[in-house]
């Protein structure tokens, strides 16, 4: 009943976002998240679940895509029509395949072998993109134009909010068909496999045939994101399954935090956020995006959804408000300290001209600029390390309870 | 027909013999002990029996099928289950997760991604008395990876006897438990094997002869004796080999 509440919200959630973000770039943004989530959740299957570092996850992705958009094609040439609403259907169904293939001789072993042949076919299939042209076209790429595609119910696609409808549908199917998986034996098995696959062997079930099963689903779900990526661009590039777009989705689950289910959500909203605001304010996008990940490898290893998960025992002893006095203390200095580094990074890379930020005005040249964000950042600094132990010891008080939950406690 | 037959097993890693020569029958219902001094190679057979490691000649024949080229999970699945000396479990996994994995084969869900686990009640309501038994009730939603010594060793005997398999190999299975968990887990460990053939492999001179109503004796990886606890206390190659010299008190072997 909770369960059927919270995923009726989570529709409702759906339908009203293109309500509050109407403008042409919110829908936009919109419909990069509908994606990125499906795709991030989908290589969650694999690394959190199921315990498979794969560098090669946008091939599944791709190929998905790049199929969908073929499909297109052959509605627009009026050979076959399909719906539009069943273009990601095509993209999925062409990722499983792909993974059926791949995964039949690589999830035999997970650990550096699984990890290496992932690297190595997503390199193949970057590389042979660009030769296979009639597939893959080439530099250019293969694109489409989905309003050719028989009207849906009046529908004909060729304003981007009804393309969010489509997308946010099968994001939706997809996100419950992924939750579901997660429930059933061989989703259980596969975090079996992902703790322990020797003693998962003397259970009864061979560890590679479990990894097999959720690579299957993982390639069909991220087949699915290709074909809504296709849908909502009309055009795919060698770009969409590289290394480079792996790595990506990498970073969504993994900043995300892989030990929840939903944690991939969260970073797929986060970066799509951060790709594609950032990137209108600095060049430097790439380079903070590093940051972030090596700062949550660093310090948050089970992402952003295990540091909130952190307060779960504050908030059930009812003393979360201990924390907000300390919260409050720290995040000024640290946000003074990440705000001044931002400056100096950025100054670092003008080369002439006055550069405002945050409404003041620096120059490159000037020894000023430099020294007045270098005190900044360093009276920020001295700072921090003064309130931290506060919050450490708040963390410690709000968290204390029977030593045998002493687990939850960890101080982020 | 015997239930488990070990014809003339030996294994050696390297240059090492490890077990030369081994003989061994097991029949049906039978409880069955294999003693002997530390690194006298009681694990390594196991790790045979079970198919994790390989023989390095000789047959094993489970129920009259020779099984010593199976991997772990055929044998598994034939109706062999065993649980290790160091606890082997999905530390990641709640123990209730930790016992319904082990259940999930034998009630034939296979590879299934059809059902969906909280719907299935008689699976659930065998991890739930599975929990019970072992004493874990209490600690159901714990990470197994959480849990405290004991703990954790009652839940590998969990996973070894969950399946009702025929044949149940324990490698050390009250090792490290004080007095009352040993004597509980061996009443668990009496009632759960019931009908079922036994092999178990044990330190504690006071817990063999009185679990056990046959002994094998294991020294420097040759089967030196195997029959009644009675006349293995008579063996003179025995006493010598072995219960002359001090048996350790249950407990302090690692
Ligand atoms: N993988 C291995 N490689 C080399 N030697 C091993 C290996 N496993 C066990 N041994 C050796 O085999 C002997 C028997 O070990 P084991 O079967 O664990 O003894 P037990 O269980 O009787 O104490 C020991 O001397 C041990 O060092
Ligand atoms: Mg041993």
């Amino acid at each position: 009943m909770r369960a059927l509440v919270l995923w009726a919200g989570f529709a409702l959630v759906l339908m009203v976002l293109p309500l509050i973000f109407d403008s042409v770039l919110g829908v936009s943004i919109l419909n990069q998240m509908a994606i990125a989530i499906v795709f991030a959740l989908s290589y969650n299957l694999l690394l959190g679940q199921g315990g498979m570092l794969s560098f090669g996850h946008a091939v599944y992705f791709g190929l998905g895509g790049f199929l969908a958009v073929h499909a297109m094609l052959l509605t627009e040439t009026q050979t076959l029509a399909i719906p539009l609403v069943l273009i990601p259907l095509a993209g999925g169904l062409c990722g499983l395949c792909a993974a059926l293939f791949i995964g039949s001789f690589s999830t035999g072993r997970a650990g550096t072998v699984f990890a290496m042949i992932s690297l190595g076919v997503g390199e193949l299939l970057a590389a042979s993109s660009l030769i296979l042209v009639s597939f893959f076209g080439g530099e250019s790429g293969v694109s489409a134009d989905r309003t050719f595609a028989p009207p849906f119910f009046g529908v004909d696609f060729s304003q981007d909010v009804q393309v969010y409808f489509l997308a946010a549908a099968w994001l939706f199917v997809s996100v419950l068909g992924m939750y579901l998986f997660t429930r059933t034996p061989a989703g259980r098995l596969a975090n079996a496999v992902r703790d322990n696959p020797e003693r998962a062997r003397f259970l009864g079930y061979s560890a590679g045939r479990v990894r097999f099963i959720s690579f299957a689903v993982a390639g069909f779900f991220a087949g699915i994101a290709g074909g809504l990526f296709a849908v909502n661009y009309e055009i795919l590039t060698a770009g969409n399954l590289n290394a480079a777009s792996s790595g990506q989705v990498l970073l969504m689950a993994y900043i995300g935090g892989l030990g929840v289910f939903i944690g991939p959500i969260l970073g797929a909203v986060l970066l799509t956020l951060i790709n594609s605001l950032l990137n209108h304010y600095t060049t430097l996008w790439m380079l903070y995006l590093g940051l972030v990940f090596v700062l949550t490898v660093m310090f948050l290893p089970r992402g952003l959804t295990g540091l909130l998960m952190l307060h779960r025992v504050p908030w059930q002893q009812g003393r979360l408000g201990l924390l907000v006095r300390p919260y409050t203390l720290t995040a000024i200095p640290g946000a003074v300290l990440v705000l001044s580094l931002i400056g100096l990074l950025e100054l670092s890379q003008r080369e002439t001209g006055p550069f405002v930020y945050l409404g003041i005005p620096f120059a490159p040249g000037s020894a000023v600029s430099w020294l007045a964000l270098l005190a900044v950042a360093v009276i920020a600094f001295v700072a921090l390390r003064r309130t931290l132990p506060g919050l450490r010891a708040a963390w410690a008080e709000a968290s204390a309870q029977s030593p045998r939950s002493m687990h939850e406690g960890d101080a982020p | 027909m015997s239930v488990l037959q070990l014809d003339n097993v030996s294994k050696s890693f390297g240059n090492s013999a490890i077990l030369r020569n081994v003989h061994l029958r097991i029949e049906p219902g039978e409880r069955h002990a294999i003693i002997g001094p530390n690194g006298a190679g009681k694990s390594t057979l196991f790790h045979l029996i079970s198919g994790r490691q390989q023989v390095s000649a000789g047959r094993i024949l489970f129920k009259g099928e020779a099984i010593h080229t199976l991997p772990p999970h055929e044998i598994a699945r034939r109706g062999l289950a065993r649980s290790f000396q160091v606890s082997s479990l999905f530390a990641q996994l709640s123990v209730f997760e930790n016992l319904r994995c082990a259940l999930l084969w034998p009630l034939g869900y296979g590879y299934s991604f059809w059902h969906l686990l909280s719907r299935e009640k008689a699976l659930n309501a065998r991890t739930e008395s599975l929990l019970d038994e072992l004493g874990l009730w209490q600690r159901r939603d714990v990470p197994a990876g959480e849990l405290a010594y004991a703990e954790q060793r009652a839940l590998e005997l969990g996973l070894a006897i969950a399946s009702s398999a025929e044949l149940i190999l324990l490698d050390e299975p009250v090792a490290g438990m004080n007095a009352t968990e040993a004597r509980q887990a061996l009443a668990l460990i009496r009632r759960v094997t019931a009908g079922k053939t036994l092999v178990v492999v044990e330190h504690d001179m006071t817990v063999v002869f009185d679990i056990a109503d046959r002994i094998s004796v294991l020294v420097q990886g040759e089967l030196i004796a195997s029959d009644t606890p009675a006349a293995i206390r008579r063996n003179a190659r025995v006493q010598e080999a072995y219960l002359g010299v001090p048996v350790p008190a249950g407990g302090q072997h690692a």
